[in-house]
């Protein structure tokens, strides 16, 4: 089981931040937090965990520093912290185990590829909607998309 | 909620100076967090904070603190409370030592190790005498005093005053320190608002001695807005829609606690963005017509 | 509940003593010249046990007038004590100085070579009843009085009375009435004492030693709570 620990990052400044009282060995979880974002901070939190979870830097069962150890280590609020850590939680993401600490959860892959699929889903039901008030048909935004799918290969 | 669980419990607390009066406050302040108190100098802080450590007599309402009576469980409430004064004022002519070992019986919890350990840290000369130390030296030595008997709510009043931007960092950190303990709340007062943006769960703010919000940190920072703009743009529906405007030569700026009704209100031409703590202090209240520069 | 007030009481007791070391050892040890040449000189034991009592009154308002120079009330606020035990821990204070006091006395006037007075002439009953009723009649009004007005106030009392016995000075010779003034100020002073010596005199020794031990004790009570009520409307 992996233990992690945040890496202190603030504005694009990065230092590695030591947790002197823990005694398990820690691998670095990457958070930057931007004051400059326009997203709340729990949002870029939430954010950059889930994203380190879909793309497997971060497995079933590494444990995750508590809510109070990473709002320290991150400067920020409990609350905020918190909030994050529940909506992650919300999602499927982490489990917490009274009593003994936060964990990346068992991701079912084809649940997850479900769940990105549906998020592809309504980026394109956006796209519709936009295109709708403009008049575009179908046919014209099935061009675009095909175009846009040709501009990245 | 349940009540006993608030470190800090203030219900419709009132007191009436000769010019100044603090209005029916309320606030909580659940275990284990931070709380920010934060208004203009003689927005009623420091009254505030004195009415808990019943240090002036308050006029009205109540005050609990770890479920209990401020003033009829007085020495207990004060024993778990450990503060921080704005201007720290200990015997002049007693070097730091004695200080700290005459106070060390009143309390069961009283870690003499940890003192030295703080004083250590804070490079504080514990033979000199207290009315040698500068400004910065005198808080943090109540500092030290303040976090060495296991208190669960720590009151700091205007710390960071005299204290350099590096130890303002380490104060902050030292307080998400405490934190890790559960039980540990902490009230903190400051007109320096950025030392609390990042760290407060809570914030009250003050503001001529009447309550204006006492809310988590993340709904200010979501629903508070400061909307800027040409000064001709100001009609009469705008200034009553804003809760604090400034104008300035080259245009206004005007604050307003409903940021997404405003994004709807105000259109082309506007600028809508999220009010600091600073923006919020600043602005609120502030009458537009008598411009300044 | 009543061992917790003991240990605050101690604690309070504790904390005078540190915070003020630097000024009461030279005190007190002046205060030991000074009685040290004294029982050469003196033989009336009354006279000595005003001195004990006044020295011992002097070194009680110290800690209270540095608490209000120097504005450190606040500071002994936040401490885990009710008012109440403050106010108390000033009465304490003032007699467990007392006490040392006289303690140190006693052992100069026996030891002094050429001491005209031994320790008996204070450890018995008479002379301990004594210093208990100078020090109560000193005590009782200068706490409350101090707490009130601080330092400020107790300068400008002395002077009020330094200037009050000037003018009746001035106003007796100025009149040819210096025996009924005289008389007029030491009259209050002379039925205590009267009364004191005819329950003496009147009374078993024991109901006596009683009766004025309660007297004594009501006093202290009045004052402790009339200092309160003052330090419990004190905004710090």
């Amino acid at each position: 089981m992996r233990v992690l620990a945040p890496i202190l990052c603030i504005d694009g400044m990065y230092s590695r931040y030591a947790a002197a009282e823990s005694t398990e060995p820690e691998l670095p979880m990457r958070i930057v937090i931007s004051n400059a974002s326009p997203d709340p901070i729990y949002e870029q939190i939430l954010q950059q965990i889930r994203a380190q979870i879909l793309s497997g830097e971060l497995s079933e069962g590494d444990q995750l520093p508590s809510i109070r150890k990473l709002a320290r280590d991150l400067q920020i609020s409990v609350i905020t912290t918190k909030r994050s850590y529940e909506e992650l939680e919300r999602e499927g993401f982490i489990n917490t185990v009274g009593g003994k600490g936060t964990f990346v959860a068992a991701q079912n892959p084809e649940f997850l590829r479900e769940k990105r699929m549906k998020a592809v889903e309504e980026r394109l039901a956006e796209a519709v909607d936009q295109a709708r008030l403009l008049n575009v048909g179908s046919d014209e935004l099935a061009e675009m998309l095909r175009l846009l799918y040709a501009e990245d290969e | 909620m349940n009540r006993m669980n608030n470190a800090l419990d203030i219900e419709g607390v009132c007191k009436r100076y000769e010019g100044f009066t603090l209005h029916d406050v309320s606030l909580q302040l659940p275990r284990g967090y931070i709380m920010g108190l934060i208004g203009p100098n003689g927005a009623g802080k420091t009254t505030l904070i004195k009415l808990m450590l019943n240090l002036i007599r308050r006029d009205g309402g109540a005050i609990r603190m770890f479920g209990l009576d401020n003033l009829e469980d007085e020495a207990e409430v004060k024993s778990r409370i450990g503060f921080v004064p704005d201007e720290p004022r200990y015997h002049p002519d007693a070097s730091l030592s004695e200080l700290a070992s005459s106070v060390a019986p009143f309390y069961a919890n009283w870690d003499d190790d940890r003192f030295r350990h703080l004083a250590g840290e804070f490079e504080l000369p514990l033979k000199k005498r207290f009315k040698k130390l500068s400004h910065g030296m005198k808080t943090k030595f109540a500092l030290a005093m303040a976090l060495s008997h296991g208190a669960e709510l720590v009151l700091l009043d205007e710390p960071t005053t005299g204290l350099d931007p590096v130890f303002r960092r380490r104060l902050l950190d030292m307080l998400a320190g405490l934190l890790q303990d559960e039980r540990v709340s902490v009230l903190f007062s400051s007109h320096i608002t950025a030392d609390l943006e990042r760290a407060a769960d809570f914030v009250t703010f003050l503001k001529d001695g009447r309550l204006v919000f006492s809310s988590p940190m993340d709904q200010v920072a979501e629903n508070w807005g400061v909307v800027k703009g040409g000064q001709e743009m100001l009609d009469a529906e705008a200034h009553a829609f804003l809760q604090g405007v400034r104008v300035r030569r080259h245009g206004f700026e005007g604050l307003t606690s409903r940021i997404d009704e405003a994004r709807r209100r105000f259109g082309n031409g506007f600028v809508i963005e999220r009010a600091s703590l600073e923006d919020i202090m600043v602005l609120f209240g502030k009458e537009g017509s008598n411009h300044e520069d | 509940m009543r061992t917790e007030l003991l240990h605050r009481d101690m604690s309070l007791l504790r904390r005078d003593m540190i915070l003020h070391w630097r000024v009461m050892v030279p005190s007190i040890l002046f205060y030991a010249a000074f009685q040290g040449w004294i029982v050469r000189e003196i033989n009336n034991p009354t006279l000595w046990l005003v001195f004990i009592c006044v020295y011992m009154t002097f070194l009680t308002v110290i800690p209270i007038n540095v608490d209000d120079k120097a504005g450190t009330y606040a500071w002994s606020c936040t401490l885990p004590v009710t008012r109440a035990d403050l106010v108390r821990g000033r009465y304490v204070t003032a007699w467990a100085l007392l006490a040392l006091m006289l303690t140190l006395s006693i052992a100069l006037a026996a030891l002094m070579p050429g001491s005209k007075l031994t320790a008996g002439t204070v450890l018995n009953p008479d002379g301990l009843l004594l210093v208990l009723g100078i020090a109560t009649f000193l005590l009782a009004p200068l706490i409350p009085f101090t707490l009130k007005f601080g330092m400020m106030g107790v300068m400008l009392m002395l002077v009020f009375f330094q200037v009050l016995a000037a003018a009746l000075f001035v106003f007796a010779k100025a009149t040819g009435t210096r025996d009924a003034v005289e008389g007029g100020v030491a009259a209050p002073f002379r039925v205590i004492i009267a009364g004191v010596t005819a329950l003496h005199d009147y009374l078993p020794y024991l109901v006596f030693l009683v009766v004025v031990l309660a007297a004594l004790a009501l006093v202290n009570a009045l004052s402790y709570r009339f200092a309160l009520a003052i330090f419990r409307r004190k905004e710090l």
